[in-house]
């Protein structure tokens, strides 16, 4: 899953505003308009159709799980820095960077020290044949997330056994660089495979080790812990319960589940490396204060929020939208109205005023990296309130729009009053006036990084945040904020939305329509409300997906 | 413009006999053999957010006439004046297709970027629902198909500094209908694939390392074999049967003699300086001056092992140019808007047509060091820039009017003889093709602009689908029947002014194939040929 297009482009964000597409969305069957959720297919991926649906059986390690993989076996970090950027399959460009990858990392491992007993876990004695073999079974099994077959077994052996004809001294060590060196090249690594061709009833049951892989890497980006290899051993992951202890287990005492949950909403909110939220400026007449710096702890105040919200409180959905918890600093406290001698360099929790402040997206992370250089950015703002939140189909715009300028209107006029001129032409009002705009001028009241603004920067009146604002397929009469995000908080389908992402995310894939039955059931509890993220969380490994694969279609032989 | 080198590398000669050069101590080695002909190869160096056109052309009436340096005088492009007599400036050509108003499969999606990224190389409209991406092959992957040598990758070399994703707008190369094909900004990547390769004085070590490279391959097989005779699904079963095919392309390669350690060295490529240009990534100064400089020696390198023909530089995209000599305060992009930021309207920033200026003088700069490093180097009769053809290419031609006509393109060096030299060649029958009207906004300090207004420039737009043939056969690539190329790309469909262009529609099969593009001027453009 790609983050957003780079910061670099306007004419993206842009293209979400105004469009004359969204009337007819899905101009021909199989078809989909570009703010079609789900994608092509000849059926609606997002009605529920009960079943297992079709899947790869080689999903190969995304590059931030290949990151966590090697750091949890050797203990490297940052080794994906070599990789290519994740694209569906190995190409040239890929296995060039594999190959890279395991050439540096198996020399670093063997090189230093500290790392080399992660990997040679014995002292050689006489020709090293028993360390070898007890390497290669043991790391082995760790590698491939599963006992290795006596096929497997041989081929790593043999590597041992040529080490005279294929190493410069036939050393042990430089043996054991070439064994670690080809089990990060070996496909049954890269790849994380279901093999399995055990009937369960219409399906194909997996095997426990490959529950284990997608438990581990559903919930963590990693690879299976001991405790969950060892369940797999015993066969103790066949049940839901079973499966879902361990994701309880999980999720309460690994530290990775934190920073899975992390980057989850790193995703949901569109921020991370090459968004908006990574670079922007701001003109420095207007705030003397903004610095690159504060671009980075906007990021991290944002991530803070989250984490607590799911770990810390053991929140809702409601409570990510309406939560008054900030977290500032000496930097951060000024934004928000707070005395800054109160306040260090870290990051502490405070509770805003939850009238004024509720939710994530009246904290400056978003409202900042939703502006422009000089002012708020009512399109922007409600652009991403409707379309990543409450995943309304919004189209592109027509051609041109990108050159339209920001009327003055008058000297006395406020923001509000030219984004709505500037967007009154018959093909963009369609859909600015009527969805993108009204959302965004709820936000009003908060300036180009989000601090709270009562007047308007052009008209110097006070700033009207009261609108009427399309909710799924209601619209609500909001006076501000708190109206706002109560109404989206209650809405189905911001609760919809935000399923289907964690749906999304964790199963990492395009959705089908059987997994939309996923979706609407983990829906249906969000927006009943008092179901915790955890809860949602932990749910997401209860489908019947997780525990078989349907036989796959489409054979070639 | 500084070279590289104090002294010249020498190559196996064309006619197979060897140039004396003193650190060349293992040629002939075991197992390695040579080219009968000098390889002819492609290097493409490419930049986005377009420049200021009209002080980058040539000075020129009409766009017709010999490159000297004085008609670079002045330009962005003074720094070349060394290379005047090996530069060709095909003028008059416009991306294929063109134009805000592209339709696909009934939908109408625009973004400049997109479709300047996209449709540049492929000559083929972007999808306007998923990614966006484009919906054919590159033109880097055509070439590296068609010529790229037996044993060695059917994919191009495909470089960049800082951060390279699969976004569609760091994409420029693409293997496939939608699919990306992402550069690589790793140089140790880049250099331990050529180290790999080296015959160096200690043939043993090299020795070595082939085996171990053919036990690990031989490992993977096998565990790509017991996939394979799993019951799996089509999509599946491809990507098993992919992985194999290429690693059975990487097992014969014939590797020149020149292609070892002291040549690396002599190139300022040592496992030191791969270390010190870091993993390659973030947009600092230092990925793209330390990391750009390497990149460009990798190229070299890599042109000396003969490992692809097929090579493309692409610079990133959003990068702030805060580092020695420039100090900007404010991204490429940005300025390129003459805002200041994303934004399409608004004031123009102060200085800003200086600030674009020193941005496209860094990148000629870097364009020249690139060519003054080919051309440093001998290979037989020749220097390995005679033999390429090495091309600057952007995403835009103008960064606010986001224009796609009257590109500013020039190629450096012949490809072995097959392309004019010295010369630009106005191909369209825009009789007053001009320089662009980049400086018509902003000459005047709070005034206001747009995206889209004044700054682009008319004419121009015979479509690049043309230069691609042209280059494809200057390389010596071949039609399955051994006849000259005649088309490259989806469409040639253009529109006749400014990005503008007319309205464009295609259907597709629903698969990413489009089913209704024509080529409706084949053939390459004669008035680029040497021998015309």
């Amino acid at each position: 899953v790609e983050p957003l297009p780079a910061a670099y482009i306007a004419f993206a964000v842009l293209a979400v505003a105004c469009s004359a597409d969204i009337q007819t969305p899905g101009s021909g069957p199989g078809q989909s308009g570009p703010g079609d959720p789900g994608g092509g297919g000849a059926t609606d991926p997002t009605a529920c159709t009960p079943g297992v649906p079709q899947t790869s059986q080689l999903p190969r390690l995304t590059n931030a799980q290949y990151d966590n993989t090697v750091y949890d076996l050797l203990g490297v970090q940052g080794s994906s820095a070599m990789l290519a950027p994740d694209t569906a399959s190995v190409d040239q460009r890929a296995w060039d960077g594999y190959t890279s990858a395991a050439r540096s990392i198996s020399a670093q491992v063997m090189q230093d020290a500290s790392l080399k007993g992660r990997f040679v876990t014995c002292t050689p004695a006489g020709d090293g044949a028993d360390c070898a073999a007890q390497i290669i079974q043991g790391f082995g099994q760790r590698a491939f997330r599963r006992p290795l077959t006596e096929l497997e077994l041989a081929r790593f052996t043999k590597l041992f056994t040529d080490r005279a004809s294929i190493t410069a001294t036939g050393s042990f060590d430089e043996a054991a660089e070439l064994i670690l060196r080809s089990f990060l090249l070996s496909p049954t690594f890269l790849l994380r495979a279901e093999t399995t061709e055990v009937p369960a009833g219409k399906y194909l049951a997996l095997s426990s080790y490959e529950v284990a892989s997608r438990l581990s890497y559903t919930l963590l980006d990693s690879m299976p812990d001991q405790a969950l290899l060892d369940a797999a051993a015993q066969n103790a992951l066949a049940t839901p319960e079973q499966i879902r202890a361990q994701a309880v287990r999980l999720l309460q005492e690994d530290p990775r589940a934190r920073s899975k949950v992390t980057a989850f909403h790193e995703h949901y909110m569109h921020k991370g490396p090459g968004t908006r939220w990574a670079d922007y400026q701001r003109d420095n007449s207007l705030f003397p204060a903004f610095s690159a710096e504060l671009v980075g702890l906007l990021s991290q105040e944002t991530d803070r929020f989250f984490d607590h919200i799911v770990f810390g409180e053991g929140g809702t959905f409601r409570d990510l939208v309406t939560s008054p918890v900030a977290f500032v600093n000496a930097s951060l406290a000024p934004l928000y109205g707070l005395d800054a001698s109160q306040y260090g360099a870290e990051l502490v929790q405070v509770a805003l005023d939850p009238a004024q402040r509720p939710g994530v997206f009246t904290r400056a992370g978003f409202l900042a990296s939703h502006s422009l250089v000089n002012r708020p950015s009512p399109i922007l703002r409600g652009a991403f309130l409707q379309k990543h939140v409450l995943c309304a189909p919004v189209g592109s715009p027509p051609p041109g729009a990108e050159g339209t300028p920001l009327p003055e209107v008058s000297a006395t006029a406020s923001n509000r009053e030219r984004v709505d001129a500037q967007t009154a032409s018959a093909e963009c009002a369609t859909c600015h006036h009527t969805i993108i705009n009204p959302t965004g001028f709820v936000l009003e009241g908060f300036d180009a990084l989000g601090g709270y603004q009562p007047t308007d920067q052009f008209s110097g009146a006070a700033v009207d945040t009261t609108a009427s604002v399309l909710v799924g397929s209601q619209t609500v009469n909001v006076s501000g904020p708190a109206e706002l995000f109560e109404a989206i908080a209650s809405s189905r389908e911001a609760n919809l939305c935000y399923a289907r992402s964690w749906v999304q995310a964790a199963y990492a894939r395009e959705l089908s329509s059987e997994d939309s039955c996923v979706v609407e059931d983990l829906t249906a509890k969000l927006t009943a409300g008092g179901y915790r993220i955890l809860d949602l969380i932990a749910d997401l490994t209860q489908a019947e997906s997780f525990r078989v694969r349907a036989v796959p279609t489409e054979v070639q032989q | 413009v500084k070279r590289n080198l104090n002294r010249r590398l020498f190559l196996r000669g064309a006619a197979g006999a060897a140039l004396a050069a003193p650190f060349l101590s293992s040629l002939g080695g075991s197992a390695r053999a040579q080219e009968a002909a000098a390889p002819r190869r492609v290097v493409i160096f490419y930049t986005n957010n377009g420049c200021l056109t009209n002080r980058w052309f040539p000075k020129l009436e009409g766009a017709n006439g010999a490159i000297t340096p004085a008609v670079l005088e002045g330009t962005t492009l003074a720094g070349l004046s060394s290379y005047a007599s090996k530069l060709l400036f095909p003028r008059g050509l416009g991306m294929a297709p063109k134009g805000f108003n592209v339709t696909v499969d009934g939908v109408q999606y625009f973004d400049p970027h997109d479709q300047g990224m996209g449709s540049k190389l492929t000559c083929a409209p972007i999808d306007s629902a998923g990614e966006h991406y484009a919906l054919s092959h590159s033109l880097d992957h055509e070439i590296a198909r068609l010529v790229n040598p037996a044993g060695t990758t059917t994919s191009p070399l495909l470089l960049s500094v800082g951060f390279a994703g699969s976004d569609v707008k760091q994409v420029v190369s693409y293997s496939a209908s939608k699919t990306p094909y992402p550069a690589e900004t790793n140089p140790a990547t880049v250099y331990t694939t050529l180290t790999g390769l080296f015959s160096g004085g200690d043939m043993t070590e090299a020795d070595y390392r082939v085996a171990q490279g053919k036990s690990i391959i031989d490992l993977v097989d096998d565990d790509l074999q017991t996939f394979k005779r799993l019951k799996m699904s089509g999509a599946d079963q491809k990507k098993v049967d992919d992985w194999l095919a290429l690693l059975r392309a990487t097992e014969e390669k014939v590797i020149p003699a020149a292609c070892n350690a002291e040549t690396a060295t002599q190139l300022g490529i040592t496992a030191e300086s791969v270390k010190e240009a870091g993993g390659g990534r973030g947009f600092g100064g230092a990925a793209l001056t330390t990391g750009g400089d390497l990149m460009l020696k990798l190229i070299a390198l890599s042109m000396i092992c003969d490992t692809n023909r097929s090579i493309v530089m692409q610079w990133p995209g959003f990068t702030t140019f805060d580092f020695e000599p420039l100090s900007h305060t404010i991204d490429h992009h940005g300025l390129s808007h003459r805002v200041g930021s994303a934004a399409v309207s608004g004031t123009c920033v102060s200085g800003v047509l200086d600030r674009i200026n020193e941005i496209d003088l860094w990148y000629a700069g870097r364009f020249a060091q690139l060519v003054g490093l080919l051309d440093s180097i001998s290979e037989g009769e020749r220097t390995l820039l005679d033999n390429t053809a090495c091309m600057w290419l952007p995403e835009l031609a103008d960064g606010n009017a986001h224009n796609n006509n009257n590109l500013p393109i020039v190629i450096a060096g012949s490809a072995g003889g097959y392309l004019k030299q010295g010369v630009s060649v106005n191909v369209s029958t825009d009789e007053d093709l001009a320089t662009g009207n980049s400086e018509a906004a902003c000459q005047v300090e709070g005034e206001e602009v747009s995206a889209g207004s004044s700054t682009g420039s008319q004419g121009g737009n015979v479509p690049l689908n043309k230069l691609y043939v042209t280059l494809l056969n200057a390389v010596g690539a071949k039609t399955p029947e051994g006849a000259p190329i005649q088309t490259f790309g989806v469409s040639d469909a253009g529109g006749s002014s400014g990005f503008g262009g007319g309205s464009i529609s295609f259907t597709t099969d629903g698969a990413g194939k489009v089913m209704d593009g024509t080529i409706t001027d084949p053939g390459e453009l004669a008035a680029l040929r040497a021998n015309a």
